[in-house]
């Protein structure tokens, strides 16, 4: 199981890098809130792991919360967009 | 029986962040805003069940597994809206794709919206 925790882990890790690369050189307001959304996905899927490596049950709220407020987030900043242009 | 759980669940640990890396390189290689969208989405439902997935075979006891549960639902219910409304935005802040659309069905409710603000 350790391993497969290393190996989720760098993959994950890769993924978020190149995601808060694409959030930093991205031209607009829209795709800057497409990569924010995605690195939450990728927190989301962290937890997971570390859900199943740890057994640490009370992180099982954290993923329901952060999952509600990524929601919250996107459509917040999809308003905005709409009312103020990119 | 525990070893073929731990199997699967380990399975659907390696292919949650596996995709999550490959959607990470698609907002790299995707050309433009849209496509960019749809490549985002993927991650956000079908990366989160795949883990999640795999961290309630591991977790012990219901309360957990309900709580994981609830979470995959609310995700399956909340990214494809907030993609949606991610996109509709960036169609009203005038981004357009690198080639032109095929049908822009938005076109008609924009128009349709600004007539109604210049009658008013």
């Amino acid at each position: 199981m350790t391993g497969v925790a290393v190996a989720c882990g760098v993959m994950l890790a890769i993924a978020g890098v190149l995601t808060t690369a694409h959030v930093l050189r991205s031209q607009n307001l829209a795709d800057r809130a497409i990569g924010i959304d995605m690195l939450v996905a990728i927190v989301l899927n962290g937890l997971a792991v570390a859900i199943a490596v740890t057994q640490d049950t009370l992180v099982a709220a954290l993923v329901l919360i952060i999952g509600l407020l990524a929601f919250l987030g996107s459509v917040t900043i999809a308003r905005h967009i709409e009312e103020r242009g990119p | 029986m525990s070893a073929v759980v731990e199997v699967i669940a380990a399975v659907l640990l390696l292919t949650g962040s596996a995709l999550a890396l490959v959607a990470a390189v698609g907002l790299f290689r995707m050309p433009d805003t849209y496509s960019r969208i749809h490549v985002a989405t993927k991650p956000a439902t079908l990366a989160v069940v795949c883990t999640v997935g795999g961290a309630m075979l591991e977790v012990p006891g219901l309360s957990p597994t309900t709580k994981l549960l609830l979470a995959v639902a609310l995700q399956f219910w909340t990214a494809p809206v907030a993609s949606h409304m991610i996109g509709r935005a960036a169609h009203a802040a005038n981004i357009r794709p690198d080639e032109p659309f095929v049908i822009d069905e938005l076109a008609d409710v924009e128009s349709a919206t600004e007539a109604t603000v210049d009658d008013a």
